[in-house]
């Protein structure tokens, strides 16, 4: 018997000596790179609820190639797990049987197919995301949490015309440049909106970047608010905080709802959905608030996490198109933060150091990762400092504006 | 289209609708103050930790712990 014989008894060794040495060494790069997630998600230092499927799905899906590519898309190489061409391309009605055909073998195509590709999946997260939010921290201050996320929409401003500059449509450099805004939902919708063919790596990137701005984004705090008096700064609990019941949330969520859907209708999916989280957590149905914490946020979130893992193969990373957006969403990030952290020191010089300039950090609407980060260091440098309440205050408006930002995207890039 | 004129676009129109959101806060607040009746006064309980749920409370009783 001959080493291709007894290989070809395992079809993942048979799969690696068929393919290049490169590809070979990527996907067990990729493997590591699973378990490095999968143990960083357990330590706390990466969001655990989305590294945890993620670092699974990507370790397993490298692992898991073989000789089997019934559509012909992938010179023989395939998994069963997910196609993601499958129904892609203009020939609707071959597609379609192709799409029917792959149904029937991959076991997570329908997942893919009927709650990623469409955003449904994204919509459910945002209904459990709504039902985390207190927007009684916004309406005690709208005007600082409005000033807050505005300045960290820096990333997506600035990053669509550098994205521009390497290349990408205008469509194409929007959906990159969304990835600043650090909400995953938004940018799977913007991406399958005005990119589909970027939306496989856009929502790789974006995602694996959400995960790592927790562990980065402490780094960039200190590193721009030096000053450990600074960070400490301690702000008094507005008393306002407290004051709104749940009926006039209610108002609040229904009439921001419809008059964001009015200006907006090509973003009214996703901003119906988070202000119905918002409006369930209200109403004190406690069936439809159990349904909404749990088993919609959380049964979405791991299936998205362990989607975005399995679409990490090593095909998909190694792709030309994704390192370009490697560099844009490491970018767009980074700028966001640095924006928000300007916010965060204009306030505290306009407010005559009333204002913690960290705050600014928490306006990066990854919620509530970075209000969560922003407590964490104002804490550890002043034990007595609370600025939670503030901080999720530009954490929902946040979410807010950074859903203008991909309406208006959506609208007016033609 | 070009990318800077996107960007400056989307910039002036966000800013105005979130100033716009931020104005109807703020007008939503202030008629419901005027229209809401005042809360009855009700003898305080002394508060359980099954009742904390707020994350900036259970902020607060981390950072009290601490002292």
């Amino acid at each position: 018997m001959n080493l291709e014989t007894f290989f070809s008894a395992f079809q993942g060794f048979e799969a690696m000596l068929h393919s290049t040495p490169q590809m070979v060494m990527a996907r067990v790069g990729l493997i590591l790179l699973g378990f490095l997630l999968i143990y960083l998600g357990k330590k706390g230092v990466l969001e655990p609820l989305l590294m945890i499927p993620m670092g699974l799905g990507m370790s397993v899906i490298n692992a898991s190639v073989m000789l089997f590519d019934p559509l012909g898309l992938h010179g023989g190489l395939g998994t069963l797990f997910l196609e993601a061409q499958a129904g892609a391309g203009p020939d609707s009605v071959k597609n379609a049987a192709d799409l029917m055909y792959i149904m029937g073998i991959d076991w997570l195509q329908p997942i893919y197919t009927f709650t990623f590709s469409n955003g449904l999946i994204a919509c459910f997260v945002f209904m459990g995301i709504g039902a985390l939010l207190d927007v009684g921290f916004v309406m005690a201050r709208p005007f600082l949490s409005i000033i807050l996320a505005l300045f960290a929409e820096a990333g997506t401003i600035f990053t669509l015309p550098i994205a521009q500059m390497f290349g990408y449509t205008a469509k194409q450099a929007a959906a990159i440049s969304v990835v600043g805004g650090a909400d995953g939902p938004m940018v799977l919708f913007t991406s399958l909106k005005l990119a589909p063919e970027l939306f496989v790596p856009i929502a790789v990137v974006a995602y694996l970047y959400l995960g790592l701005a927790y562990g980065g984004y402490p780094y960039l705090i200190k590193f721009l608010v030096p000053s450990v008096k600074l960070r400490g700064i301690a702000m008094p609990a507005d008393p306002k905080f407290g004051k709104y019941n749940s009926g006039q949330k209610m108002v609040f969520a229904v009439v921001a709802c419809v008059i964001l859907c009015i200006l907006l209708p090509v973003a009214a999916p996703l901003l119906f959905s988070l202000f119905l989280g918002i409006v369930i957590r209200e109403s004190g149905i406690k069936q439809f608030q159990d349904l909404m914490n749990g088993p919609i946020l959380y049964g979405a979130t791991m299936f998205l996490g362990m989607t975005l893992g399995i679409l990490c193969e090593a095909t998909t990373i190694l792709d030309p198109k994704v390192l370009p957006l490697l560099l844009l969403g490491m970018l767009s990030l980074l700028l966001s933060g640095i924006g928000g952290l300007i916010g965060g020191y204009l306030c505290w010089f306009f407010t005559k150091g009333k204002v913690n300039p960290v705050i600014g950090i928490a306006g990066v609407s990854c919620v509530p990762t970075t209000a969560k980060v922003a407590q964490k260091i104002v804490q550890h440098d002043n034990p007595h400092a609370i600025i939670m309440q503030y901080a999720l205050g530009a954490n929902v408006m946040g979410v807010i504006t950074t859903a203008i930002i991909a309406g208006v995207f959506c609208s007016i890039i033609k | 289209m070009n990318g800077l004129m996107i960007s400056v676009n989307t910039a002036i129109i966000t800013i105005i609708i979130s100033f716009f959101i931020a104005i109807v806060i703020k007008l939503m607040v202030v008629i419901l103050d005027l229209t809401s009746k005042p809360e009855p006064v009700i003898a305080s309980e002394p508060e359980t930790a099954a009742d904390m749920d707020d994350e900036s409370e259970i902020a607060a009783v981390i950072a009290i712990s601490k002292q």
